[in-house]
C-alpha cells in the first residue's frame, strides 16, 4: 500500500480537542490513526503559532500532545513559501486576509505533500481555490497536493476511516 | 443550501486573519520574513510551554 504524505492544517488539529462537535472529532481521529504510523506527517510553525493561540489552555495542551506523538517532518520556513503565498493570493484575487491560508498551501508545495487537509470549506477545501492552485502549480512547475476534509482526502487517497 | 457555520473553523479563521494582517503589515515594510520568523518562533515557545516543556518543538523529546 502506498505512503503518503500529508501536511493536516490547524483546523483539523484543533478538531481533536473539539467538545462540540463530536462526529467530525471522531471522523478527525479516524483519520489520524490511518495515517499515524503509515504516512509522513508534515506540519510547519505556523500550525504552531496558529495552535498556541487556541483559546482554551486544556484544549491546546491535548491537541499538541496528540501532534507530536505523530512525530511530524516540520517543513521549513522560506522566503520562497512567502512569495509563492503572495503570488497565490494575486492570482486568486483574494483579499489580504487569507494570506495565513495562502502560506498553508505554500509550505504543502514545497514540501511536496499529497495532501494538504483541513475543515476549512469556506477557503480552503472548495472547487475555486483548487482550481487556482492547480493552475498557479502547473504555471510554476511546483507539486500540486490534493486540497481537501479528511472525508475527502481519505477517499481521494484511498484510506480507511469508515 | 449554504454550509451551516462551524465554529471551530470560525475561531481558526479569526487566528489567521489576525496573523496574515500582521504579516501584509510587515510585508509593506519590507519585513515580511523576520516578522513570520519572530511569530513562529513564539508560537513554538508557547506550544513548548503548554505541555510542560516536554518536548523541544521539533518533534522530538528531551533527553
Amino acid at each position: 500500500m502506498a505512503r503518503y504524505k500529508i501536511y493536516p492544517e490547524t483546523s483539523f488539529w484543533r478538531r481533536l480537542g473539539d467538545p462540540e462537535n463530536p462526529d467530525l472529532r471522531k471522523t478527525s481521529y479516524r483519520f489520524f490513526r490511518s495515517i499515524q504510523s503509515r504516512d509522513r506527517i508534515h506540519i510547519s510553525k505556523l500550525v504552531l503559532l496558529e495552535l498556541s493561540e487556541t483559546p482554551d489552555a486544556e484544549e491546546r495542551r491535548h491537541v499538541l500532545k496528540r501532534l507530536w506523538s505523530a512525530r511530524p517532518k516540520m517543513v521549513t520556513t522560506s522566503r520562497r513559501a512567502e512569495r509563492i503565498a503572495l503570488e497565490l493570493l494575486s492570482a486568486g484575487g483574494w483579499s489580504e486576509d487569507v494570506f495565513a491560508d495562502m502560506l498553508h498551501v505554500s509550505y504543502s508545495m514545497l514540501s511536496e505533500v499529497d495532501a494538504l487537509v483541513t475543515w476549512d470549506h469556506g477557503d480552503l477545501a472548495r472547487e475555486h481555490t483548487r482550481k487556482i492552485v492547480q493552475a498557479y502549480g502547473k504555471r510554476q512547475r511546483l507539486s500540486v497536493p490534493l486540497i481537501g476534509t479528511p472525508e475527502e482526502v481519505a477517499e481521494w487517497l484511498g484510506l480507511k476511516i469508515r | 443550501m449554504a454550509r451551516p457555520k462551524d465554529p471551530l473553523v470560525a475561531d481558526v479563521k479569526r487566528i489567521r486573519r489576525k496573523i496574515s494582517k500582521r504579516l501584509m503589515e510587515a510585508h509593506r515594510r519590507g519585513r515580511l520574513h523576520e516578522e513570520l520568523l519572530s511569530m513562529e518562533r513564539q508560537g513554538e515557545r508557547v506550544c513548548r510551554d503548554a505541555i510542560n516543556g516536554s518536548h523541544n518543538g521539533n518533534g522530538k523529546h528531551r533527553k
